[in-house]
């Protein structure tokens, strides 16, 4: 029971309570007190001097600030005038505050601004569907009940949309998916409005964003590298050939990456780019071409070095192509598979930020530049938050990504 | 005709500095069908470049390798290949490793028909308890009974043992030399073992054949093993037909190899003669503590140490 609860805490990355889970259990004391000094004690001291210190630099900061504002005014517009700024900008709820590096106590604030800035935003949400949806039902309703129970309507060209008289009835008892049925003509023809949320989205709607973009990126890693891998791996010629565009387009920055995706999506968008998916595609497209060079590389290594003995194996057997690449090549070279993927994964995380503070699709990078672009008083202790956040949603990416990894491997069991 | 056979068969391999090494030389072998041989040899004579021929995974410079009358060009479940380091797949259980092997020589078969092959073969090997066990939870011994009950499952004409055993321990090795000999009486195939252990083929074979130490390694002379089956290692080593048979081939294997010694050249090295300095010498308090390993009136200036 307790090894397999400490076994459980190793595997999700707690591994750091297991003397916890032994003092409890009643395993030698004087050594698990000593281990828990050692992991846990220790590391939060660190944290909390990080904390005094970052407290120390911060307040270092402000008072400079408001210094060099003072003497500034006090040479423009003499004593008085800068006095009375030097009160202003002693209060902390000030518009006259310098901005600069937020203290530890103001990301607290930040935290609890966005967290109630996520409710209003919440039932602003509600509100507004409700709102547009009683619209709708009148409209229908009104139409509905226009034409004796049936209802035609004719849309653009010689289309007819056709509510029978039961659905119709159905629709005035109780409001079901009748809406979701009707075509986009029928929409605009009725006047009815779109359900949906329009304004501007919570953090955490930000957070679910930037997940969703860094996920397609990755996939879309996966779906480049790892069978572009496999031939690689398999083929030196092919090696050969890809291996300067890979060293030549592995380290380039993400930005150029960006503007290159926007080049070509753009001009193949059918209206020019203008179209609200554009951003998203750019976005995930320029992640997924920054990210994917690991897998590329570490899948074609892992290829290239399964272990001879078991392509002799393959070959002894006569298993066809298929069979060989399938049923031995991508199974020994799984671990090193995944590796590469751990890598990408992070590499989509750092890079996705980047790139969606430059095409502006919604996401953490806009919220970090928009905070940085906007004037209020605590945007940058909103921003020093989602650099928080960004930093621990990496690290639990990068958690979920070793799971993963250790999940599949075969050789002895290493945790990393 | 013989069964397998090879004819006047060279294999060379390219050398990073000096051009060509040629490995094999004119070996000429023929086996019987049913025979089991084994070939005897040092550590680097070409052992497993002659297995790897035979297997089909290489092809040889000059010569020819038939089976059954037909030449071998390349690697087939006809010839069941036992490595050394046991190369099971690692991702797959003891099941369908012996499975790949099944499905790929007998693709007609029903999914329970192929199950029932695959798990005689296990239970052949004594692994019925571990069928569902990934080969990293198998000791070194049971990993190798996998790799007989792969091999054994394609149904192969000939058995080709590449030192099969030479990574276990003693223990475990005795008891696989006896059960993989029982399994080749039962199975009634072809069998080549390599191994660099001479007890192990007298135990195992019909007949012994050394291999003349590489570069330009070649068969020597066959020994018959004439002990009846099945043997048991503890009698044997009492019979003084054994010990005869054994340093027979021992010392064949000791004769090539100091004539291979003394054929490449002048393998000797000089040493100084070397005396421990006595730090008593001036108190001499004790005499005796002086170095015994070299004489002190030792006319000899070197000591001369031939690498065999």
């Amino acid at each position: 029971m307790k090894t397999k609860i400490i076994n459980v805490l190793k595997w999700i990355g707690l591994g750091f309570l297991e003397p916890v889970i032994r003092l409890i259990s009643g395993d030698d004391v004087k050594k698990n007190t000593i281990e828990i000094f050692k992991k846990i004690v220790f590391p939060v001291v660190g944290v909390l001097i990080f904390i005094g210190l970052w407290s120390g630099v911060s307040s270092k900061l402000q008072s400079t600030a408001i210094q060099n504002k003072y003497d500034k005014e006090l040479k423009k517009q003499g004593k008085e005038v800068a006095d009375e700024l030097l009160v202003a900008m002693k209060d902390p709820a000030s518009a006259e505050r310098p901005k600069t590096l937020p203290a530890p106590g103001d990301i607290i604030k930040a935290y609890k601004s966005l967290k109630s800035e996520h409710k209003r935003i919440n039932q602003e949400k509600k509100k507004q569907i409700a709102r547009k949806i009683a619209t709708n039902d009148r409209k229908l309703k009104k139409a509905l009940s226009d034409k004796a129970q049936k209802y035609y309507l004719n849309g653009e060209g010689d289309s007819i949309f056709y509510v029978p008289a039961e659905v119709a009835q159905e629709f005035k008892d109780s409001r079901s998916d009748l809406i979701d049925l009707f075509p986009e003509e029928t929409y605009s023809a009725l006047g009815l409005i779109k359900e949906e949320y329009s304004g501007p989205p919570t953090f955490i709607d930000q957070i679910k964003t930037s997940l969703f973009n860094v996920f397609c990126g990755f996939l879309l890693a996966l779906f480049i590298a790892v069978p572009l891998g496999i031939v690689m791996g398999l083929s030196d010629t092919i090696r050969d050939i890809l291996n300067p565009f890979i060293q030549i387009f592995k380290p380039v920055s993400p930005v150029v990456w960006y503007l290159l995706v926007y080049m070509i999506v753009t001009t193949l968008m059918p209206d020019g780019g203008t179209d609200s998916n554009t951003t998203f595609y750019i976005t995930f497209i320029a992640v997924g071409m920054c990210s994917m060079w690991a897998t590329l590389v570490n899948t074609a290594v892992g290829v290239a070095s399964v272990d001879k003995d078991i392509l002799n194996v393959s070959k002894v057997l006569k298993l066809g192509t298929f069979q060989h690449v399938f049923k031995v090549i991508l199974p020994a070279s799984i671990p090193m598979i995944f590796t590469g993927l751990r890598i990408t994964m992070s590499v989509s995380w750092m890079v996705l930020i980047a790139i969606e503070l430059l095409s502006s699709s919604p996401g953490l990078g806009t919220f970090v530049w928009e905070e940085y672009q906007g004037d209020a008083l605590d945007s940058n202790a909103k921003i020093i938050f989602a650099m928080l956040v960004i930093g621990f949603i990496g690290f639990l990416l990068d958690r979920i990504m070793t799971m993963l990894q250790n999940l599949v491997s075969f050789e002895d069991d290493t945790l990393s | 005709m013989a069964y397998l056979e090879l004819k006047n068969v060279n294999k060379s391999y390219k050398d990073g500095s000096s051009g060509m090494t040629e490995v094999l030389t004119d070996v000429n072998l023929s086996i019987e069908e049913g025979e089991f041989i084994a070939i005897v040899g040092f550590t680097g004579s070409g052992k497993t470049t002659l297995i790897n021929l035979i297997a089909g995974l290489i092809t040889p410079d000059s010569g020819e390798v038939l089976l059954d009358g037909v030449n071998i060009t390349e690697p087939g479940p006809d010839r069941g290949v036992i490595f050394q380091n046991y190369s099971l797949m690692p991702w797959l259980s003891v099941k369908q490793n012996v499975l790949l092997s099944v499905n790929s020589c007998f693709p007609k078969l029903s999914k329970k028909e192929k199950e029932e092959i695959a798990m005689k073969f296990i239970t052949m090997v004594s692994l019925e308890s571990a069928a569902d066990k990934v080969p990293k939870e198998l000791s070194g011994g049971m990993r190798q009974r996998v790799s007989v009950a792969r091999a054994l499952a394609m149904d192969p004409k000939v058995l080709l043992l590449d030192e099969p055993l030479s990574a276990l321990d003693a223990l475990t090795r005795g008891n696989l030399q006896i059960e993989i000999e029982k399994i080749w009486r039962e199975q009634k195939k072809t069998a080549l073992l390599i191994t660099n252990d001479v007890d192990e083929g007298i135990l195992m074979a019909d007949k012994i054949i050394p291999l003349t130490p590489g570069t330009n390694a070649t068969l020597g002379p066959t020994f018959e093993v004439n002990f009846e089956r099945p043997r048991d290692k503890m009698e044997l080593n009492d019979d003084p037909d054994f010990k005869h048979l054994r340093n027979q081939i021992n010392s064949y294997l000791t004769e090539v190899g100091s004539e291979r010694a003394s054929a490449q050249g002048e393998n000797q090295f000089v040493l100084p003669e070397i005396k421990p300095k006595n730090l008593n010498e001036r108190r001499s308090i004790s005499k005796s503590h002086e170095s015994e390993i070299i004489p002190k009136k030792s006319k000899a200036k070197y000591i001369t140490i031939t690498k065999s």
